[in-house]
């Protein structure tokens, strides 16, 4: 078995982001990191909206990112540590829409490693220098500096390393033109670790070390080290220079201090707590994150809580020594993994979890009622300053961009009868989580819905001069007549536009510079269309008939011209679609006007045709005038369905290149619009598609949006890149913002992170169980809220009382959205869960089960039993009491539900006390298997309680999933791969007759077939194990029965072993794994989501050709192509395993994105053309999916 | 890189040696006359006490043995008015083999040689084709125990087995799917049987059922449930 590994939609959880002017010119751009991905985003001021200019894989572990500018430069670099023991500095190349890589140094061993640096990066806030360090021990600096050229040099490494001394966060300080400066939050655990009484380990400080990087010397010393007081978390470098008074600000728990050089004493501040909150009062409070804002004038810092809570932070100087910290409420934003402010006046937040959102910051919190706390203010030791927290005031979101990450759990079917199968996609943490249904197809926002008298027949748009930038007419003709709106704040009909309403229009466009034609019919002839001439387009105003006719050999069935080249006078080609099934190229040249170049026959009538300019690359000329060179595509409608998408050569008009897609069952028509500044084609059949380029990959998605008839582009102020459109008597116009997207999703929101669900099979309802640590279920938040206010009141005095009841009543009436502010934090140890049935087409939850406090549900199954019939049961497994760490569990129960009422209701009927945590529950031969910590039992339905029938205590630590097939159990196990187990009836016993050799920490499995299981592992490996054909599963248990003792060990394995067929490493942690097909009538594959958001999917070559032909292309593009981090492909993809039978489609499909001239080395080695190659990368996407 | 063995080794050879000279012997030993077990090792199928030995080498040591040899002749000495002239205690490939009489004997012999010099693991499967074998189960199906017992009580039908020995086809019988098509009546016993004893009853011997203590019944269930028998 040979794979193919695609990914259907990268990763969306973001690690890092950093911003900066990358292109160089005045735009703000943010560079984030999803883990194996870089990414750059640009913000458009104007509408607010985030386009992603550029996603590239880099086959490694992103694990530290910083943006630098050399002094007095205007173009900001990337710095990158990973995990490929190599410093990486990369520059965005604007023109050809690519990073690329200025210097690679190499330092260390690759992987994430304690003492090889990667982990942590700072830069010199001037740009002279950067550090790169580990977790411990070692830091290398180097320097940064420019040549004759003005191109950036890197220096050979110093050294500052420290034995025996963890290093936990690291940043530049800001010194103005003084020798370049690194302070690290340091410990150092020599002492700790050398004295076995554990005195010296109690006692053990962090430290605040000030490296510096004396220029003239040329070395790195350790210039000073300070303990602290309080362990803190991550360092703020203050600005210095001429724009600060230098320092840095150290987050710990509880407090904020700033620390500088000299004669600064320390400023110290509590960190505000929210008023009257369910959290428990004994729990730290630490900054999770921060933003950094300066300007010529003035600089503020905001920091985040791991509340999410934002405080703005600013600092008074006396003479550059600063005075007090002061700290004001700013706002409440979900707890973010990396902040940004931009100086256009935005905040980007990455969310740790959950949809990542832009903000326009619209006030500073400068004049409002909030309170502002200073560390100036006097306080006892431990007491600090209370804020309310309340709904967004300074800040205004203006956009948000999905993120599934994490993916918790995914299930594909097609439970809305589609044909195309829907994916179930449970996401999302604590009270952000979410249910969200994937479609495949682009998201469609409507942006006016207008009902007509009847039903149109066509639609144009049309500009009133040529430099206009946006359209002024919408013209809408009937069977009988012609309707004429014109575009500006709102739509509304005209009649002084000079176009004739009365009659039904053919077509209009724009003609010459400023006139407008109308093509109508005036006398209805039946002359056979089959000759064409010519009509040049002056500049003068003029129009001119050319003398010249051409007689074609068939009747014309529609045409189409390119747009006029800049600089050019007329376009070069007419395409003519003939009724005869052929297509032919014509010259527009005046030397040669009309004389055929080419043709290409078709399998059908045409419908339609449309040339467009498509995947050029953005370009900017001399002059500063944009515009891309892209090549010229002859996009054909057929009357039977059917796209042909076919290459035109600008020069010879020769047609190549064709690629054929099944649209729907109707005549495929198509219309030109604009799509980010280049041309675009939407194809509209049955369903509607776009044709667009976007990344440098050709994308064909269809809308998810119901049938259209009739389109065109629309450009307005407010919308500069719509569609309008019509569908039997409407208007709408519409945009696709989305573009790049293969899913759109509609979320319905949870309550607890989702763990599992399973789907009903006769009503399609799905059974989610929704589980969360260090949380608080509904009664007790109710409870320990009513505590809270009854202790306000007695805590009033006699004279207070009222008012503290009034201020009791005010809380227990507040309800602040868990959503935004999060959900109280209820300590270590502290459970709750939810069991939901809920309709997945509708969404509404039909039912909902509260578990008490404690009880967490970690399995579900829905299954019938044979003796009790037809009835449906939902088997739930829960933990009681569960402690993580140290581990600990008071035990478990089982619930057992009726599902009543058509599946929607779910009815007590009883509850099965267990020795452990019932992870795993699967139907089994009328049955139910659970697995019971690491037993393995087999349970009937009794009256009550569940009966335990059999059991097998082999199993090594911890049953994390039970498949079965037949009389065959394959269990996985947390830490041991995969245990076949065979059931034997007439013995009534569970028998464990193979198991894998290698030790898998296995989080989701799937079977292939009856002896070949594909498994995932929580490193971000997925494999696939078969046992060989030889294998017995009728193994007898030891027939003399006096087993020997020292024969019961652990270690005693099944003497029978799994082959492993293929391993690969995905980089993310997969947690579902499904075979499945996603397209109708497409191949089946086996599709895997993963913890930050990715969907991927492997799939089996079909032919040996194509598996060499694949195996070359990676090969070739390992070399050819290196990823852009330093890691090796080959070494990445086998982290843990060494890579087997897959070949790696993400990498294969960077052939794309190579430059022309690599792209041709490589195909010439493969002996293609690299159109045939990427031709053929695109066939296999969508022969499986899209 | 290559696996080529480094080094004059030669003790490390003998042992190699060894396991091969075992491996090759055990595609010797008749495939109902061991049993393998789940921990990789073999129980001696022939004698009654089932030793239980932790290789091949062990076993084909077992095999040379006096109890062996003379558990061997009351084991075939019963064995063969049951299946008759068919059995043989050598494998049933070797069987036909020597059955058909080649024409090229030197032919057959290397191509012997090669194969068993080509296996790669030791060739070995004790029990799962035992089921395929045409002639296996029919007749003795009745000489097992507990079910023939059972299914005599339901239907008066079957003469029980005068000596209820030990019989290795005994635990064939439930999952073994028969090849010879199975009476209604038995087949409807026989899911009874399997049907109680996988719901934790166990036959006392006497015809009644009592309750495996290692499995938990309703507290109202004193006896097995009746089954529908039509």
């Amino acid at each position: 078995m040979f794979l193919y590994n695609l990914t259907l939609q990268r990763a969306t959880g973001i690690s890092f982001a950093i911003h900066g002017n990358f292109s160089g010119t005045k735009q703000q751009e943010i560079v984030v990191s999803r883990g194996k991905i870089l990414e750059l985003l640009r913000p458009d001021p104007n509408t607010g909206k985030v386009h992603t200019l550029l996603t590239v894989e880099v086959f490694g572990v992103i694990r530290s990112l910083m943006a630098f500018r050399l002094t007095g430069g205007t173009k900001d670099y990337i710095v990158v540590g990973s995990d490929s023991g190599r410093i990486v500095i990369l520059e965005y190349q604007p023109s050809k829409n690519m990073f690329e890589k200025i210097h690679q140094e190499t330092f260390g061993k690759s992987g994430c490693r304690r003492i090889v640096p990667g982990q942590f990066l700072a830069v010199d806030p001037k740009g002279r220098a950067v550090m790169i360090s580990a977790i411990e021990k070692q830091k290398l600096v180097y320097i940064l500096n420019r040549d004759a050229a003005a191109r950036l040099t890197i220096s050979s490494p110093l050294e500052a390393h420290k034995a025996n001394t963890l290093v936990y966060h690291v940043v530049g300080v800001d010194v103005g033109f003084e020798n370049p400066m690194f302070a690290c939050l340091e410990m150092d655990y020599e002492e700790a670790d050398n004295d076995p009484t554990g005195e010296a380990a109690a006692n053990t400080q962090q430290t605040l070390t000030f490296y510096e990087l004396d220029l003239g010397l040329n070395h790195v010393v350790r210039k000073y080290s300070e303990p602290l007081e309080e362990h803190g978390n991550f360092l703020i470098t203050v600005p210095g220079g001429s724009d600060g008074p230098s320092g840095v600000l150290i987050c710990s728990e509880n407090y904020i201090t700033y620390k500088n050089f000299g004669d600064q004493p320390d400023i110290r501040c509590p960190i505000p707590r929210r008023r009257n909150d369910l959290d428990d009062p004994e729990r730290g409070m630490i900054f999770v994150c921060s933003a950094t804002h300066k300007t010529k004038s003035m600089f503020f810092f905001l920091a985040q809580t791991e509340q999410g809570d934002i405080f703005k932070i600013t600092l008074e100087t006396d003479e550059d020594m600063v005075t007090e910290i002061r700290l004001k409420y700013f706002d409440t934003v979900p707890v973010a993994a990396a902040m940004c402010v931009l100086k256009t006046g935005f905040l980007f937040v990455a969310s740790e979890f959950g949809n990542h959102y832009l903000y326009q910051i619209a006030h500073l919190g400068d004049d409002d009622e909030e309170p502002e706390f200073s560390s100036a203010m006097p306080l006892e030791e431990g007491d600090t300053f209370f804020f309310q927290p309340r709904p967004l005031k300074n800040l205004v979101l203006v956009d948000e961009l999905d993120s599934l990450s994490p993916i918790l759990f995914c299930q594909i079917a097609d439970l809305a009868n589609e044909d195309t199968p829907q994916l179930y996609v449970a996401c999302g943490r604590g009270p952000r989580s979410s249910l969200r249904v994937l479609r495949h197809g682009l998201e469609v926002s409507e942006m006016a819905v207008s009902e007509l008298p009847g039903n149109p027949n066509a639609v144009w748009t049309v500009r009133r001069h040529i430099e206009d930038e946006f359209d002024a007419y919408i013209i809408v003709s009937f069977v009988n007549a012609t309707l004429v709106l014109s575009i500006g704040e709102t739509v509304e009909e005209v009649t002084d536009s000079g176009f004739l309403g009365t009659t039904p229009t053919l077509s209009c466009s724009l003609l010459g510079d400023d006139a407008l034609v109308q093509v109508r019919i005036l006398r209805a002839c039946r002359k056979k269309p089959n000759s064409l001439s010519s009509v040049p387009g002056p500049r003068s105003g003029q129009l001119n008939e050319y003398t010249e006719r051409k007689e074609m050999s068939a009747d014309v069935v529609c045409m189409s011209l390119a747009n006029v080249p800049p600089g050019e006078q007329r376009s070069r080609f007419l395409a003519v679609g003939l009724v005869d099934n052929t297509v032919r190229i014509i010259s527009l040249d005046p030397s040669d006007c009309l004389q055929p170049l080419s043709m290409q026959a078709l399998p059908a009538q045409p419908e339609s045709l449309c040339i467009v300019e498509m995947g050029g690359t953005e370009k900017q000329d001399e002059l500063g005038e944009r515009g891309s060179i892209g090549f010229l595509y002859l996009n054909i409608g057929l009357q039977n369905g059917v796209l042909l998408r076919t290459v035109l050569d600008p020069v010879t008009g020769d047609l190549s290149d064709t690629r054929t897609r099944y649209l729907g069952s109707r005549p495929v028509k198509l219309f030109r619009v604009r799509m980010q500044g280049q041309e675009a084609v939407l194809a509209m059949s049955s369903r509607s598609w776009l044709s667009y380029s976007y990344q440098s990959r050709f994308h064909l998605t269809p809308l998810s949006y119901e049938t259209l008839e009739f389109a065109s582009g629309f450009a307005s102020e407010q919308c500069p890149e719509g569609i309008v459109a019509i569908s039997t008597n409407t208007l709408r116009i519409l945009a696709l913002e989305k573009l790049g997207a293969v899913f759109n999703q509609v979320a319905f929101p949870l309550q607890y992170t989702p763990r599992k669900f399973v789907i009903h099979p006769e009503s399609n309802n799905l059974i989610i169980i929704e589980t969360d640590h260090n949380a608080y279920t509904e009664a007790t938040k109710a409870q320990r809220k009513q505590q809270m206010a009854e202790e306000m009141v007695e805590a009033a005095g006699e004279d207070e009382r009222e008012l503290a009841a009034e201020m009791a009543a005010a809380f227990l009436n507040e309800n602040l959205p868990e959503s935004i502010f999060g959900a109280p934090k209820a300590g270590n140890g502290q459970w709750a869960s939810v069991i939901r049935v809920m309709n997945p087409i509708q969404g509404n939850t039909l039912d909902l089960v509260q578990l008490e406090q404690n009880e967490a549900a970690f399995s579900v199954a829905v299954c019938r039993f044979s003796n009790t019939g037809e009835d449906w049961y939902v088997l739930v497994g829960v933990a009681k009491d569960l402690i993580l760490n140290p581990r600990s569990v008071a035990g478990g129960f089982v619930y057992t539900y009726k599902l009543v009422n058509n599946g929607e209701k779910l009815e007590f009927l009883h509850k099965t006390p267990v020795e452990e945590v019932p992870a795993a529950i699967a139907p089994f031969q009328g049955r139910v298997l659970i697995g019971v910590g690491k037993l393995l039992r087999v349970y009937d339905l009794g009256k009550k309680k569940l009966l335990r029938k059999c059991e097998n205590k082999h199993i090594a630590n911890y049953i994390s999933g039970i498949q079965t097939i037949g009389h065959r159990v394959i269990v996985s196990d947390v830490q041991e791969s995969f245990i076949w187990v065979r059931y034997k009836r007439n013995e009534n016993q569970l028998i464990i007759f193979a198991d894998d050799t290698y030790p898998r920490w296995v989080t989701t499995a799937s079977l292939l077939d009856y002896d070949t299981v594909a498994g995932a592992d929580k490193f971000g490996n997925i494999c696939v194990v078969r046992l060989p054909p030889n294998t017995n599963d009728e193994v007898d248990e030891d027939p003399t029965g006096n087993k020997a003792l020292w024969d019961r060990g652990l270690l005693n394995g099944a003497s029978q072993k799994a082959e492993v067929i293929m391993n690969y490493h995905v980089g993310e942690t997969v947690l579902s794994l499904q075979k499945t097909t996603l397209i109708p009538g497409g191949s089946e594959s086996l599709v895997y989501t993963t913890l930050s958001g990715g969907i991927g999917i492997l799939v089996p070559f079909t032919s040996h050709e194509d598996h060499d032909f694949f195996q070359h292309v990676e090969m070739h593009l390992r070399s050819e192509h290196p990823p852009l981090c330093g890691r090796d492909h080959l070494s990445f993809r086998s982290y843990y395993f060494p890579v087997k039978n897959v070949i790696d489609g993400d990498l294969c499909e960077q052939f794309n994105s190579m430059e022309p001239n690599k792209q041709k080395n490589v195909s010439e080695e493969l002996d293609r053309t690299p159109p045939e190659v990427s031709k053929k990368l695109e066939d296999i996407r969508t022969r499986y999916a899209f | 890189m290559s696996f080529k063995r480094e080094g004059d080794d030669w003790s490390q050879l003998n042992v190699l040696k060894k396991r091969r000279v075992g491996d090759l012997l055990a595609s010797y030993i008749p495939e109902d006359e061991a049993l393998m077990l789940r921990d990789g090792r073999f129980a001696c199928a022939i004698c009654p006490h089932r030793p239980v030995l932790d290789t091949l080498a062990m076993l084909t040591a077992h095999r040379g043995g006096k109890k062996h040899l003379s558990s061997l002749q009351l084991f075939y000495g019963k064995k063969q008015p049951e299946k008759g002239m068919g059995q043989n205690p050598r494998p049933q490939n070797d069987l036909k083999k020597e059955e058909t009489k080649p024409e090229a004997p030197l032919l057959t012999q290397t191509r012997l040689i090669t194969q068993s010099a080509l296996h790669r693991a030791p060739h070995y499967n004790s029990c799962c084709r035992r089921k395929h074998r045409p002639e296996a189960p029919g007749p003795s199906l009745s000489c097992s125990p507990l079910p023939a017992r059972d299914i005599e009580l339901q239907s008066e039908k079957i003469s029980r087995e005068p000596e209820p020995g030990p019989c290795p086809q005994a635990k064939e019988l439930a999952t073994a799917s028969d090849p010879a098509p199975m009476s209604p009546t038995r087949r409807r016993a026989l899911d009874r049987y399997l049907t109680l004893r996988s719901s934790g009853w166990i036959p006392d011997g006497d015809g009644r059922w009592i309750k495996d203590e290692n499995v938990e019944f309703d507290s109202d269930e004193e006896e097995p449930p009746d089954l529908p028998l039509g």
